[in-house]
């Protein structure tokens, strides 16, 4: 009888220890996951708040110069270091390329924030940026096509004809 | 004795799942809520997007420095006259100075003191002049509603150094606060 009541007394001692190892084992992979999960949800949640729309792109032929005006229809603010991670595209339809920001050689994109409407340097909702291509080759006549996506990824593109 | 035993035991393990079980879906919950505001966030400006409509007509070259034109709210939705400054309007002709063409957006100014941009100078519904609901007061435009069946008549102004051939084609695009695009020629 005592004997009995000591195994049972062990029994008991080694499932609650070995409950507790086994939550202590599991609770930070599940705390991990967990914050994993958060992370996913406030990135996706960043991204479907970056929204961008270009408004209007003109191009005259035999000029170097492509002018492209691109409104913030989202949420977030963009400052200038991810405006600058932006990426364009520009080009004949169907032969388009990226062009690089700020470049020293070749095609290069630039930029203006339009209506700072509250002059800090940001590209805030609903404010308009005008983008600048710079082509290392004068534009000819033809289809054009313009894509402007954002650091986040989201874009909008425009087809215009010179 | 070792049936109160048993009990304690499965208790004790019982209380030690539901804990994991309770952080995990109360992590979820959060990622979910997470989740769930960035989905009506874009609903809403897609929303947003949907109920906004204007079109533009009536661009006359009254010079070659002034340029007017009518834009209608067309939309579900009223435009306050004080986001007028987040609407576009860009302007491609061609310039009297050295003939090539050229595109410009030009500024919101309610007062007409820069050297280029636009304001609003009056409002009609209907062909009337005059508004019923939310007048704006131009061309000060601090107050007031642009209601949908509204037309806005716009004044554009360009210095000399930009002026306009109105022998030539000139465009208007006008784009509101969230980005719906109207396009006239002339």
């Amino acid at each position: 009888m005592a004997s009995t009541a000591i195994s049972e007394s062990y029994m008991i001692i080694i499932a609650i220890v070995t409950a507790s190892i086994l939550s202590a084992a599991v609770l930070p992979s599940v705390s991990q996951i967990t914050q994993v999960y958060n992370n996913k949800a406030q990135d996706f949640k960043i991204e479907s708040e970056t929204n961008i729309k270009v408004i209007f792109s003109f191009g005259v032929s035999d000029e170097n110069t492509v002018n492209v005006w691109v409104k913030n229809t989202g949420k977030i603010r963009i400052p200038s270091s991810l405006i600058e991670k932006s990426d364009v595209f520009f080009g004949p339809v169907g032969e388009f390329s990226r062009i690089k920001y700020n470049a020293t050689t070749g095609s290069k994109w630039n930029y203006t924030i339009e209506n700072d409407l509250n002059g800090d340097g940001i590209w805030d909702p609903l404010e308009t940026i005008k983008i600048t291509i710079t082509l290392d080759s004068p534009l000819s006549t033809g289809d054009y096509y313009v894509k402007f996506a954002t650091f986040q990824g989201s874009w909008s593109d425009y087809d215009f004809s010179i | 004795m070792g049936g109160l035993a048993n009990v304690i035991s499965s208790a004790f393990i019982i209380l030690l799942f539901m804990n994991m079980l309770t952080l995990y879906y109360s992590a979820s919950l959060k990622s979910a809520d997470i989740l769930r505001t960035g989905i009506d966030e874009a609903a809403e400006s897609k929303k947003l997007e949907i109920r906004e409509r204007i079109s533009v007509d009536k661009l006359v070259a009254f010079n070659s420095t002034i340029v007017y034109g009518n834009v209608t709210n067309l939309g579900q939705t009223s435009i306050a006259a004080r986001d007028f400054n987040k609407v576009d309007v860009i302007l491609v002709y061609t310039a009297l100075s050295n003939a090539s063409k050229v595109s410009v957006r030009l500024s919101y100014d309610s007062t007409k003191t820069s050297a280029n941009g636009w304001r609003a100078t009056s409002v009609y519904t209907n062909g009337r002049l005059g508004e019923t609901l939310s007048p704006i007061n131009t061309p000060s435009a601090s107050s007031g509603m642009w209601d949908p069946a509204e037309t806005v008549k716009i004044e554009i102004w360009l210095n000399l150094t930009n002026a306009v051939d109105n022998t030539q084609g000139i465009s208007l695009i006008v784009a509101s606060p969230n980005a719906v695009v109207s396009i006239a020629s002339i």
